[in-house]
């Protein structure tokens, strides 16, 4: 678990990305995830589903969305999780922190 | 609750900026805590020396002065930004405390905005 | 998990139908929202998400108009529907009274929108659960 300065641990955050990988916002996102978070993959930021190497914490990604780019779905040795709308929703209620990037 | 409202997106060339201004300023006067982050290009907000009366639109620089006034508690800087746009921390238009955003940074405030 | 909690969210758009992907993603979202049976305190336009408030923009006969599936949303769901002042007076989304008070030839705000001020994002921030922002992409 990450420690903040003052040894507290850090309250996990669910962060939301819809940029490309080469819009300067993914890079923003990335330098604030946390072990402990979580972060979803929507719209154009599916496109960053190759490079989930990345992501130092779980990674979701909107199937609709991966599914409308005609890309293909992550392998079962990936760490990443398809989600539906719904699925995203229960995201949503289980993180009491999130951030939209 | 406190929130922190960051701006990525240098002045003048789009107005999402000035919108995310505008709700630190609605925070501000509904008394609630609010600090501003500027990355990336968003560290041009703070270059001394702008002047868009030729562009047709209000210099920047004064907006963010009223900030304080109006209560607006903190500017945040990125400080890779600022070197990236070759600014230095001491030469810019208004306080500000140079940061290197990451989780420790975020976790302290309970919303953050990033239009 | 917190599957079977009931929690309350307000929905901030600012991203614009026809320019961007977020009336729509938002529109699936907030469904999914309804459906596992939370509650939707209000919908926020605020910067070019605004122009979703338009009662004016026809959409091709084979293209969704996200004006009017939003807007059926809204009142199938009694959910309050706000539209940022200043954004909206900027981008030319108007009601009758700020139609009148600007002296302009119509108005074109469709309902259930209402338009008011960034207080009303502030109570969100303060009373839902959960705010969520949908922006545009890139």
């Amino acid at each position: 678990m990450p420690l903040t300065q003052t040894g507290t641990e850090l309250m996990p955050v669910l962060h939301v990305l819809n940029k490309s990988p080469n819009h300067p916002r993914f890079g923003y996102c990335l330098a604030a995830l946390a072990d402990n978070d979580a972060l979803i993959l929507i719209e154009n930021a599916v496109f960053g589903l190759g490079s989930a190497n990345r992501f130092r914490c779980r990674v979701y990604a909107l199937q609709d969305d991966v599914k409308a780019r005609g890309l293909p779905s992550p392998s079962a040795g990936e760490a990443i999780e398809l989600v539906d709308l719904p699925g995203w929703v229960t995201l949503t209620a289980t993180y009491s922190r999130i951030v939209h990037w | 609750m406190k929130t922190l409202i960051i701006v990525d997106k240098p002045p003048y060339g789009d107005w999402s900026g000035r919108e995310a201004l505008d709700m630190a300023f609605s925070l501000a006067a509904f008394d609630q805590p609010v600090s501003l982050l500027f990355v990336g290009g968003g560290v041009n907000w703070l270059r001394s020396g702008q002047n868009a009366e030729n562009i047709k639109q209000k210099t920047v620089t004064r907006q963010l002065g009223a900030a304080a006034v109006f209560g607006i508690e903190e500017f945040l800087v990125d400080s890779e930004g600022l070197s990236a746009y070759g600014m230095a921390a001491d030469a810019l238009s208004a306080d500000v405390i140079c940061v290197e955003p990451g989780p420790d940074l975020y976790q302290q405030y309970q919303h953050i905005v990033c239009l | 998990m917190a599957q079977t909690q009931s929690l309350s969210y307000t929905l901030v758009i600012t991203g614009a139908p026809y320019a961007s992907q977020a009336p729509q993603t938002a529109l699936g979202f907030a469904s999914a929202l309804v459906q596992a049976g939370h509650r939707i305190d209000r919908i926020f336009l605020y910067g070019d998400g605004v122009h979703l408030a338009s009662a004016l923009s026809c959409a091709p006969s084979d293209e969704i108009n996200w004006t009017q599936a939003w807007s059926g949303f809204l009142s199938e769901n009694g959910i309050p529907a706000i539209v940022c002042v200043a954004s909206a007076l900027r981008r030319g989304v108007l009601d009758e009274t700020e139609q009148k008070r600007y002296g302009k030839m119509a108005s074109n705000l469709v309902s259930p929108f209402e338009i008011a001020g960034l207080g009303e994002w502030i109570d969100s921030l303060k009373r839902s659960s959960r705010t969520l922002y949908f922006n545009a992409a890139d």
